[in-house]
């Protein structure tokens, strides 16, 4: 029986009927998309900004008024925006051409106001050089100044926002339109979890209780906050223990909870469990450290920059077998491809 | 290459805009405008048109309208309706004015298109095109937009493609009879072609109006203006001074955006909230252009250009001028009162 959870996917326009909980914030992002051509969303990882934006978002508008292009660094900022644009345009677009008129084109192609999303945008700042950022923000400059039927949204962690200040110096009203997408409350949480239960027909027994004992057990001891992607891999865990012993429909219990554990034991237990399933999981491991920071966070990175992570620390796994472990972590949930 | 329905609008639209503006320093601008890609005049198109009629265009010439079904269809029609409900509020708008200068005498006919302004439909607005142009033509009153007067109504074909698109919106609404995209198209085309006179008009709003005066000068009065012809809302703005005044706050339509006089004000029909509000935020109104849609019980409706929803304004600042003017034109324009 396939779980109807999440997991770590964001909520995408598709998902309108089960996203819950984000009313108020994608109204008032929505209202502050019409105060200018440029937006910036930050806020804590796990607050949600992506699926605001992909599927409350998005949901808002008539399909003729909204055309997004969604934008992430992969190896080069500008780079990634022309290929993004190249792949959806309609009108083939010369290589000399210039990047906002790249955009103008992909407009004249659809006539719907297009929307840039720069999503996980801290990626620039994190692996990017200082050449290729000002190459973005003279491009950014350019844009804004065309008067265009292009809007641009960044979504940034918010603990880089201090590195925006060459941006401010360059284009003036650049923090004047923001939002602060904030943590969920436990009690905003607690109602999703009982209509999202409720939309895929499972049951919670005594559903104050249950659901009051998910965000506990999802919430770090220091700070009751909801992290909303540990949630929906909390509940899909549920949800799998559920269905490994038992038949449906599905019930959750504060037993069930008790046998699950807290987000800690969900996410070793299931990093654990998928990389038994490869065939060297030794070399998994030292693979996996690639996509892991300095301090200790997740990164995007590329096959090229695994190979040299890898050599730098002595290990020699020549790409091809980088390239079949990739795909067996992609087939495992634990990464996702940005580019097909 | 895949039949597009858009180039035989724009052809059309082009040609009608070239015309409509020969002998005028903008006949050289549509000049140039012909030597762009079929994408770049349509693009031109839709900025040239008021914005209430300009944005329906562009949902037309979206991505996802291309191909000749049913949602064309629909969007056809909503473009046809929302000008004609456009040109209807500017003859409106004038009628008042000639009405308050006790030059004009109104009619049975308009009377009973008035009564249907409360809650209008496509067909109402029609009504009321067709109304107050008689009063205009009966009573020797030359209409503001006068290239209207000239190119539309001579052989009443304007009139004649109206009445073609509310009978097929009706036929529509009603399920009696599907009708052919083609002739849809057909017909939304010579439609377009009638309102291409709008090309020789501004629609602004007037943001703000700060008076400038020394010791030593005349008084000025700078004009901050929001610049409504366009094909997205982020609207251009503009400041400009004058030696007299306009109405604050209001939506006005200009003849010659650089000598302004005569204009019309089209306040209270079409608002833009952003003249009103500023910064403020208040629940249910956005900033934007709203267009009049209605009135129930006291309150009465507008749509939002930029969306699809329906709004009461009575919570924005200022609503009480709204509502006193929506009195003024009533007692106006009543029947019996008319001389």
């Amino acid at each position: 029986m396939k779980s109807p959870f999440k997991f770590l996917d964001a909520y995408s326009k598709e998902d309108k009927e089960i996203f819950f909980g984000r009313e108020k914030e994608t109204k008032e992002i929505f209202e502050k998309l019409f105060k200018g051509n440029l937006l910036l969303i930050y806020g804590a990882s796990g607050t949600g900004k992506t699926s605001i934006l992909n599927c409350g978002i998005a949901n808002k508008f008539q399909e003729s008024d909204w055309f997004p292009v969604n934008i992430r660094r992969r190896n080069n900022i500008l780079e990634s925006v022309r290929k993004e644009i190249d792949k959806l345009a309609l009108t083939t677009i010369p290589p000399e051409t210039n990047l906002p008129e790249a955009f103008n084109s992909l407009y004249l192609d659809f006539f719907k106001p297009i929307y840039a999303i720069f999503d996980q945008f801290e990626e620039l700042f994190i692996s990017g050089s200082p050449e290729e950022r000002n190459n973005f923000l003279s491009f950014l400059a350019d844009l804004l100044n065309r008067g265009y039927n292009i809007k641009i949204i960044i979504i940034i962690r918010e603990e880089y926002l201090a590195y925006f200040s060459d941006f401010e110096e360059r284009i003036p009203n650049f923090f004047d339109n923001r939002y602060r997408v904030e943590h969920m409350t436990p009690t905003k949480a607690e109602e999703v979890i009982i209509k999202t239960c409720n939309n895929f027909d499972i049951k919670i027994e005594e559903p104050k209780k249950v659901s009051k004992e998910i965000i506990k057990n999802i919430s770090s001891a220091d700070a009751y906050r909801v992290e909303l992607t540990y949630l929906q891999v909390y509940l899909d865990r549920l949800f799998q223990q559920y269905v490994t012993h038992n038949q449906p429909p599905v019930v959750f219990t504060l037993t069930l909870l008790d046998e699950v554990g807290d987000i800690k034991d969900v996410l070793s237990v299931f990093l654990e469990e998928q990389i038994a399933k490869v065939e060297e999981p030794e070399v998994a491991w030292t693979i996996l450290k690639a996509f892991i920071t300095s301090g200790g966070t997740k990164k995007t990175t590329s096959i090229e920059s695994i190979k040299k992570y890898l050599e730098e620390n002595n290990k020699h796994i020549n790409e091809d077998k980088i390239r079949q472990y990739l795909n067996q972590f992609f087939t495992l949930k634990i990464i996702k491809y940005i580019d097909e | 290459m895949t039949y597009n329905p858009n180039d035989d609008i724009v052809k059309k639209l082009y040609l009608a805009f070239k015309d409509q503006t020969e002998g005028t320093p903008e006949y050289k601008y549509w000049e140039f405008v012909g030597t762009m890609d079929t994408r770049e005049i349509a693009n031109k198109i839709i900025q040239s048109f008021p914005w209430p009629i300009g944005v329906e265009i562009r949902r037309l010439f979206s991505g996802d309208k291309r191909e000749l079904n049913k949602e064309r269809l629909e969007q056809a029609l909503k473009v046809a309706e929302k000008a004609t409900q456009f040109i209807a509020l500017i003859l409106l708008a004038q009628l008042w004015e000639e009405a308050k200068a006790k030059k004009i005498s109104i009619t049975p006919d308009f009377n009973q298109q008035f009564m249907g302004l409360e809650k209008p439909s496509f067909g109402i607005w029609a009504g009321l095109v067709r109304a107050i142009h008689s009063i205009f033509e009966n009573q020797g009153i030359t209409p503001f937009t006068a290239h209207f007067s000239n190119k539309c109504f001579s052989n009443k074909g304007f009139i004649k493609q109206i009445e073609k698109l509310v009978k097929i919106r009706n036929d529509e609404a009603h399920f009696q009879k599907e009708s052919s995209p083609e002739e849809v198209e057909e017909v939304l085309r010579e439609f377009l072609c009638h309102i291409a006179f709008l090309v020789r008009y501004k629609l602004v709003t007037v943001s703000e109006i700060e008076v400038y005066k020394t010791r030593l000068s005349q008084v000025s009065y700078k004009h901050s203006f929001r610049l409504l012809n366009s094909s997205h809302e982020d609207f251009i703005n503009e400041d400009k001074d004058y030696d007299s005044f306009f109405e604050s706050h209001v939506v006005l339509l200009f003849k010659d955006f650089a000598s302004p006089k005569p204009y019309l004000n089209l306040s209270p029909f079409i608002i833009d909230t952003s003249a009103y509000l500023k910064n403020q935020r208040v629940e249910g109104i956005r900033q934007g252009v709203y267009v009049y849609n209605g009135m129930r019980n006291e309150s009465f409706y507008y749509y939002f250009t930029n969306g699809n929803e329906s709004s009461l304004m009575n919570a924005l600042p200022l609503f009480s001028e709204i509502e006193n003017e929506f009195k003024d034109l009533k007692k106006a324009l009543e029947y019996e009162k008319s001389v």
